[in-house]
Parts: structure tokens; C-alpha cells; sequence
């Protein structure tokens, strides 16, 4: 009898934490939009917004899509990023009768599975950036992965 | 010199297993477990979408304290997600060795606790086949198909686990194993979900067994 409650206390003493083990499972990221951001910079490497209204556009062929609707005091915009094109473009309307800015971002797109219980996403590497120049001097490319991390991918540098 | 006293080792080791198998008491070699884990084929009756796997292990018993061991297993997921529809398919081997250390080695009980660790390796391909990606802002569809992706991941597991006898040399047992990922890769398409032999996650993940062992006793008992 010693014997065999002896085996018995041994072999459930481990179930216990199998059952903690049952009831683990997988967390899925909490942001799932995957997005790319742009900052703006003067030409001392600060930080900057425009204090005018800003609009920007995301160009289309059924037509252009707003991502960025008259915001003042605008210091970055998060864009998205075409799933099946290779370059997209980004369209800046100034306040003020200004002339826009074309910004034009080259990219691969990445399907990826995040996992079977969390389903699947179109991240993006960003390959060359360019623009127009009325007000933007330069661009400056951070951080190519565009995932669910939301990081600054583009430096805005103007003038 | 060094392959000398390797040869000189090798030598040793066969004489004391043949010691042993002759009943000599002198020998540190007890014995040999062969054993095979049936928590990889209950799993999938409790949770659903579950992946399998089929392992078979052999550990040496030394001095009844020290037991290295080999473990030998097939790893298989073939499923549909629920939520998403996702199809994830592979199948392939893994290895794992290690030792473990029985806690309890003076103890004449029937059983024994013990702590070991294992180093696991496995190289497969995995297939993934998901509904498409639609994009909602261009309004384009992105197929979602990875065909025999090549991967390949080593780990360690660090194990606590019981064994006791519940007939003459029959033993039942489990261990808990904590892993950990040493090297995953290449990534491409996001990574493999189900690893062969180490689970889902990507981080440190816990694992269980429950094995069903035979012991061949090399050490005669005297009458």
C-alpha cells in the first residue's frame, strides 16, 4: 500500500502543472494596422509640425483616398501602403493655395503569417523614397520594415 | 595520443556494458529505459486544431543517478484554423539529447524525481495556405500560399519530471519542459508556427510528456 500511494502521489504531482500547462495560449499582437509613418524636420535634424492645416492623399486609380484630413499642427502621418503595387504616392495638399508636394515610396510587400490563431498580414520593406521639391528638401528613409511596430520609417526634411 | 585514449575510452565503455550485462556489480551501467511518449497522441483528442507528434527515447542508467539520453521523434500538423481558415502543414523529425539527474538516487522507492535538460534539432518544411489578403485601402486581393518553406531550430530544454514502476520493469512518467529557442531560421513569410519537436511560440514555451517505459535491468539481483 506505502508502494502504491507512493507511485500515485509521484505520477499526479506533475499533473498539476500539466494542467497549468492546458490552459496556456497565444497572445496576438494588440495593434494589427500595419502602417507607415513619415515625421517632419527642419534642417537641423528638430523636430517639427506645420502650422497650417495639411492634407494628404493617397493616390489611387477609383480615386484619391485621405489619409490625413486638415490637421494642424500635423508633426507625422501614418500612410498606408499598397498590397499588390510596387510604388505608391502620397500627395501633399498645403493650406494657404500652396503647390502640393508628391512624395513616391517603392516598396515589397511581405505576406506573413503572425500565426494560425492570429491570422495573417501584408508587412512592407521600403526599397527608395522620393519627391518633388517645392517645400521638401530631402527624405530620409529610418526604418525600411513597415509592420505592427508603427516606428518612423521616414524622415521629412524641409526646407 | 588523443586518439588513442579515445579508442582507449571506447574500449572501457564496452567492457563495463558487457560487465554489466553479465551482472557485475562493479559496473556503473544499470540498465537501459526504451520509452515512448503518448502525450503527443492525446493532445489532439482534448484541443482542437492540435498538431502531433510520435517520440520514442532511450536513456542509460548510471549508477541510478545519472541517465543520459537520446530522443527520436516525428513532429505533424495538418490543420485548418477555425478563426481564420489558415492551413498549416509539416511533417518531419526531430532529435534531442541530453541527460537527466535522478534526485532521489539512494532512495529505494519505486520511482524517482528528476531534473536534466536536452538540446532539440529539427530541419523541415512547412506549407501555408490562407484565404487572400485584401488590401482596404487600393481594394486589391494578395494571395496568402507558401509552398515547403525551408526552416531549421535549435533549442534547449531545461526538464523536472517523475518515473515510477507500476509492474516489474514497467515504468509510467512525466516531465514538464520549459524551451527555449537557441536559433530559428531563415525566416521568410513570417516564420514557422509549429516547430517539429518544439511546439508554437517563439519565445519560451512549456511542453510535457508522458511516457510509457520498459527497463532492461543489466544488474542481477542476488538471491
Amino acid at each position: 500500500m506505502p508502494r502504491f500511494r507512493y507511485i500515485a502521489r509521484l505520477l499526479c504531482a506533475l499533473l498539476v502543472g500539466a494542467g497549468l500547462f492546458a490552459c496556456s495560449g497565444e497572445d496576438c499582437p494588440i495593434n494589427n494596422v500595419v502602417q507607415g509613418k513619415l515625421a517632419f524636420y527642419n534642417q537641423h535634424g528638430e523636430s517639427v509640425s506645420y502650422a497650417d492645416s495639411l492634407t494628404v492623399r493617397v493616390v489611387r486609380p477609383q480615386g484619391d483616398s485621405v489619409v490625413l484630413n486638415r490637421k494642424v499642427y500635423a508633426s507625422e502621418v501614418l500612410f498606408p501602403l499598397s498590397y499588390v503595387h510596387g510604388t505608391d504616392t502620397l500627395i501633399f495638399d498645403y493650406s494657404g493655395g500652396r503647390v502640393p508636394d508628391s512624395l513616391f515610396i517603392s516598396h515589397t510587400n511581405r505576406p506573413t503569417l503572425v500565426s494560425v490563431d492570429c491570422g495573417t498580414a501584408m508587412f512592407h520593406t521600403i526599397t527608395s523614397v522620393g519627391s518633388t521639391h517645392h517645400y521638401i528638401d530631402t527624405l530620409v528613409i529610418k526604418s525600411s520594415d513597415v509592420n505592427y511596430d508603427e516606428r518612423e520609417n521616414i524622415q521629412v526634411i524641409y526646407r | 595520443m588523443s586518439i588513442m585514449m579515445n579508442a582507449r575510452t571506447f574500449k572501457l565503455f564496452i567492457v563495463s556494458l558487457f560487465m554489466a550485462s553479465a551482472g557485475y556489480a562493479a559496473s556503473p551501467f544499470r540498465g537501459i529505459f526504451l520509452s515512448t511518449d503518448v502525450f503527443g497522441y492525446i493532445y489532439p483528442v482534448f484541443v482542437k486544431d492540435a498538431y502531433m507528434s510520435s517520440e520514442v527515447s532511450a536513456t542509460v542508467d548510471i549508477n541510478n543517478r545519472f541517465l543520459p539520453t537520446v530522443e527520436v521523434g516525428i513532429g505533424h500538423a495538418d490543420m485548418v484554423s477555425q478563426l481564420y481558415s489558415i492551413g498549416y502543414r509539416t511533417r518531419a523529425p526531430y532529435y534531442r539529447v541530453g541527460m537527466d539527474y535522478n534526485m532521489q538516487y539512494e532512495s529505494d522507492n519505486p520511482g524517482y524525481i528528476y531534473l536534466g535538460a536536452r538540446v532539440g534539432y529539427t530541419s523541415f518544411d512547412y506549407s501555408v495556405d490562407a484565404p487572400p489578403l485584401v488590401d482596404p485601402v487600393w481594394g486589391d486581393e494578395a494571395p496568402v500560399q507558401f509552398t515547403d518553406v525551408p526552416c531549421r531550430a535549435v533549442w534547449a530544454e531545461a526538464v523536472a519530471g517523475v518515473r515510477a514502476e507500476v509492474a516489474k520493469n514497467v515504468y509510467m512518467g512525466w516531465s514538464l519542459r520549459y524551451k527555449y529557442p537557441l536559433h530559428l531560421g531563415p525566416i521568410s513569410h513570417g516564420g514557422p508556427w509549429y516547430i517539429p519537436g518544439f511546439g508554437v511560440g517563439r519565445g519560451g514555451v512549456l511542453g510535457a510528456t508522458y511516457t510509457i517505459s520498459y527497463y532492461f535491468n543489466f544488474v542481477r539481483k542476488r538471491p
